[in-house]
């Protein structure tokens, strides 16, 4: 039978006491965690699901929208493991998240830092999002942006960066989705329920189309509008589309298609849908025969 | 100085009824009556406090008012006093017995001291008083009769010098009509003896048997008063006999004494002071203990069969408690003021010897358990933390303690508490609402300081928690935070005895907390609670 001293079982309990002393409460913590985007802030929304017969500007929309909520959820998630997770290191202006190895990336580890900067009144707040392969531990930066955290919780605008080719740098392995991305650069903005969102990408010279710009906004009842401006490569009718697409909460919207450059600038097309996003009137200044509907039923005037 | 033996055969009711020459027996009411009463816990840095001498001195006090013919404004009482404040009392009481002699009154001198004493001086805190001054003082006082009772641990050198005798009764031979003069001591022990207390009766036991026998119990004539030798045969037996078990040893009251003349000396006349309890003769012969609403034993009656016996207890609540070999006699009674209350077998009602309602009585009294249940408030000192970090919160605790475990007095106690509180952390130009939950786990230790009878205790320690603190935020807005650390403070507070098993407290506790998430910050917090607390 083994016997155990008194002594050593307290001085075990003790130790083990003093182990689970600590912990993450911490109101600069909140500061910190607060003080980057929220995953909703960097990706546009989309009112309804597709049917069969939707609209076909609000098709284009959806696809577009849904391609953006793919690439930035990517950047979405990491910056949430900042606000879910307590910091790694604490500094005097700053704090160190990791690094943490990328659950779904295996190979590759992620370091996030952000710092503090500016006076007490008007802060701002700088962080980076730094990968390395785990091989390596080279760590480059991919996400950096500016914030400023001002207002409610969750409220605040800034700017970002996702630089793509620094990603494959490292040897970050590409998606189909994201083999032609040079970088994306993002403004973004939410105050009160309402958002601003403006989305410019870059792809390298082998992409159908070098750059796309995006507009989001979007009203505290879901009322939202997204603005496309996308260049095309190797089509003289139409080298530069201009996209506007607007709805109500309930779904029902109006999107209109422009020609800005190319041969067939200046020509329009025009789509309004109902709730279910199945088009009420179509029009289509290249093309006649599509021209259907009664322009009475639109929810929404002219877009531009 | 004549040394002489008196058979106390004759009472002064005999005599008064008997109606012939003068009386051999001093009556109470035939004098004037001064009493200096002494009590002190503590004597010196080379002893233990005791923890019943100024309660003794209390007891004997009320009894000499209530039933000695002592008048209040010829009592004085010293609680706590230096030997100093004696040697004034001492001084007073010597002018007002002169004044009284000049006018042709007999007097009596009773001095009572109850607390240390130690080679050969009494010991009155860090003071010392000889104990040849005060017997010098007593016996020089010019009183008429000069009774000195010394309760005290080796007090027994107070008598050793004069004659000093350890035998359960003094005899005095009756050879003189003249009425008797000089001096008395009685001690509680001999002189080579500890005195020794009691918490079963929270006093000692030679003053409580003393002061038991002025109320009546020592009344062997049963003529409703009790004399000096009375009064020393009865707490010689009780004590000799209460302390025959114990671990210090059998304790030996012992008496010297200084008398001319002859006839006794009437201490207590309980009789006239109709009020008290009374065992008619038809009532069960036995033991019968009368015990206060504190759990005390206030008195205790040996009541031969077909014999009348009377307590002169004081008006209150008692329980009256007949010990048989298998069962008890239990019953409860009230004394009114002035009023005689009879004790009726037929009030009273079998119960196990478990319903003991003696306090301690079926248990040693060391390591008494009890639990204490109640609210407290947090809140910590710095105004910004208890904004926006740690809010004010309340905690509903419950604490188990043990008293007297380590030693006499002192308190040791394990708590639990769990609770919280809401605040608002800013966050530039507004705020996050978050809700505190808390948990507590904290162990006591405190030494307590009785009064009035042990109704009231203020007590201060030190208690050492492991608090466990977790915030969550309104609507999720941010993951929750929590944080965990010892924390070492020190507490202080009052119990006050309800009844005999619950007590009310009050209590207030300061804590440091070393805060080392952000930065290391030193912060302190209070907390104030009430709890009633119910005793095993």
């Amino acid at each position: 039978m083994i016997k155990t001293h008194p002594l050593r079982a307290v001085t075990l309990l003790t130790l083990v006491g003093l182990t689970a002393c600590g912990g993450n409460y911490s109101n600069d913590d909140i500061e910190y965690q607060t003080s980057v985007p929220q995953a909703e802030d960097l990706t546009p929304n989309i009112a309804a699901q597709l049917v069969a017969n939707s609209a076909e500007t609000y098709r284009f929309t959806y696809g577009m929208v849904g391609s953006y909520r793919a690439i930035l959820g990517f950047v979405a998630s990491l910056l949430d493991h900042v606000r879910q997770n307590p910091a790694t290191q604490r500094l005097a202006n700053g704090r160190v998240w990791g690094p943490f190895p990328d659950r779904e990336h295996p190979g590759f580890e992620v370091k996030v830092m952000i710092t503090r900067g500016g006076d007490a009144a008007a802060p701002q707040f700088t962080y980076s999002v730094d990968f390395a392969s785990a091989r390596t531990r080279m760590f480059v930066p991919v996400i950096f942006g500016t914030f400023d955290p001002r207002g409610a919780i969750g409220d605040g605008s800034g700017q970002v960066t996702l630089d793509f080719a620094g990603l494959r740098s490292t040897g970050f392995p590409g998606d189909r989705d994201t083999t032609n991305i040079m970088k994306i650069e993002m403004v973004h903005g939410r105050k009160d329920g309402s958002r601003t969102l403006e989305v410019h990408q870059t792809n390298t010279e082998a992409a159908d189309n070098r750059r796309t710009d995006l507009t989001y906004a979007e009203a505290p009842d879901g009322a939202a509008r997204t603005h496309f401006v996308m260049a095309v490569t190797n089509n003289l009718w139409a080298q530069e589309l201009d996209v506007v697409s607007a709805w109500r909460s309930d779904g029902a919207g109006r999107g209109e298609l422009k020609v800005t450059q190319g041969l067939a600038t200046g020509l329009l097309g025009i789509d309004c849908w109902g709730p279910s996003t199945v088009a009420t009137y179509v029009r289509r200044d290249w093309n006649e025969a599509v021209n259907a509907g009664d322009v009475n039923t639109c929810v929404l005037p002219a877009l531009r | 100085m004549l040394l002489r033996s008196f058979v106390l055969r004759l009472t002064c009711a005999a005599l008064i009824g008997a109606s012939m020459a003068p009386s051999r027996v001093v009556c109470a009411a035939d004098e004037r009556r001064f009493a200096v009463v002494i009590g002190n816990d503590l004597g010196g840095n080379d002893t233990q406090p005791l923890l019943y001498a100024r309660q003794d001195a209390r007891r004997m006090k009320d009894v000499l008012l209530r039933v000695g013919a002592v008048k209040d404004e010829n009592a004085i009482s010293l609680l706590g006093a230096d030997a100093a404040a004696v040697r004034a009392a001492l001084a007073d009481v010597e002018r007002r017995v002169r004044l009284a002699t000049n006018q042709g009154l007999r007097t009596a001198l009773i001095v009572y001291y109850s607390g240390h004493a130690k080679n050969g001086d009494l010991r009155l805190g860090t003071s010392r008083l000889p104990l040849d001054e005060l017997r010098a003082r007593v016996s020089h006082s010019g009183a008429t009769i000069r009774l000195g009772i010394i309760d005290a641990c080796r007090s027994g050198a107070v008598t050793r010098s004069k004659g000093a005798r350890r035998a359960p009764a003094f005899e005095i031979e009756a050879t003189s009509n003249a009425q008797a003069e000089g001096t008395v001591f009685l001690s509680s022990s001999s002189f080579d003896e500890d005195a020794q207390e009691s918490d079963h009766l929270e006093g000692s036991f030679f003053s409580h048997h003393f002061v038991n026998g002025l109320q009546g119990a020592a009344d062997r004539s049963g003529d409703g008063r009790v004399t000096l030798s009375e009064a020393y045969a009865h707490a010689y037996a009780q004590t000799v006999a209460s302390t025959a078990d114990s671990a210090a040893g059998p304790q030996h009251p012992t008496f010297g004494y200084d008398l001319k003349g002859n006839g006794d000396f009437v201490l207590s006349e309980y009789a006239r002071r109709n009020e008290g309890l009374l065992f008619p003769a038809a009532a069960p012969a036995g033991t019968y203990f009368v015990i206060d609403n504190q759990g005390v034993i206030a008195a205790e009656v040996d009541k031969p069969i077909n014999e009348v016996r009377r307590i002169a207890v004081r008006p209150g609540r008692y329980i009256v408690k007949r010990r048989l070999e298998d069962r008890l006699r239990i019953g409860n009674i009230t004394v009114a003021a002035n009023q005689l209350s009879t004790v009726q077998d037929a009030n009273l009602a079998d119960a196990p010897f478990s319903d003991d309602p003696v306090k301690g009585a079926a248990r040693d009294v060391a390591g008494i358990w009890s639990l204490n249940v109640g609210l407290t408030s947090q809140a910590f000192f710095d105004q910004p933390t208890r904004e926006g970090l740690f809010p004010n919160s309340g905690l509903l605790a419950a604490e188990l303690s043990v008293a007297n475990f380590f030693r006499r007095h002192w308190v040791a106690s394990f708590d639990v508490a769990a609770g919280g509180g809401n605040g608002e952390v800013a966050h530039f130009a507004s705020a996050v609402p978050f809700r505190t939950n808390q948990l507590n786990l904290g162990t006591s230790l405190w030494t307590e300081w009785p009064y009035f009878d042990g109704d009231l205790s203020l007590f201060a320690g030190a208690r050492v928690a492991f608090l466990f603190l977790n915030r969550r935020f309104e609507d999720d807005v941010l993951p929750a935070q929590h944080f965990s650390t010892f924390s070492p403070g020190l507490l202080a507070g009052a119990r006050y005895k309800l009844t005999r098993a619950v007590t009310a407290m009050v209590r207030t506790r300061v804590h440091y907390l070393l805060y080392n998430v952000d930065e290391n910050r030193s912060l302190g917090f209070m907390e104030l609670g009430a709890a009633f607390e119910y005793g095993f």
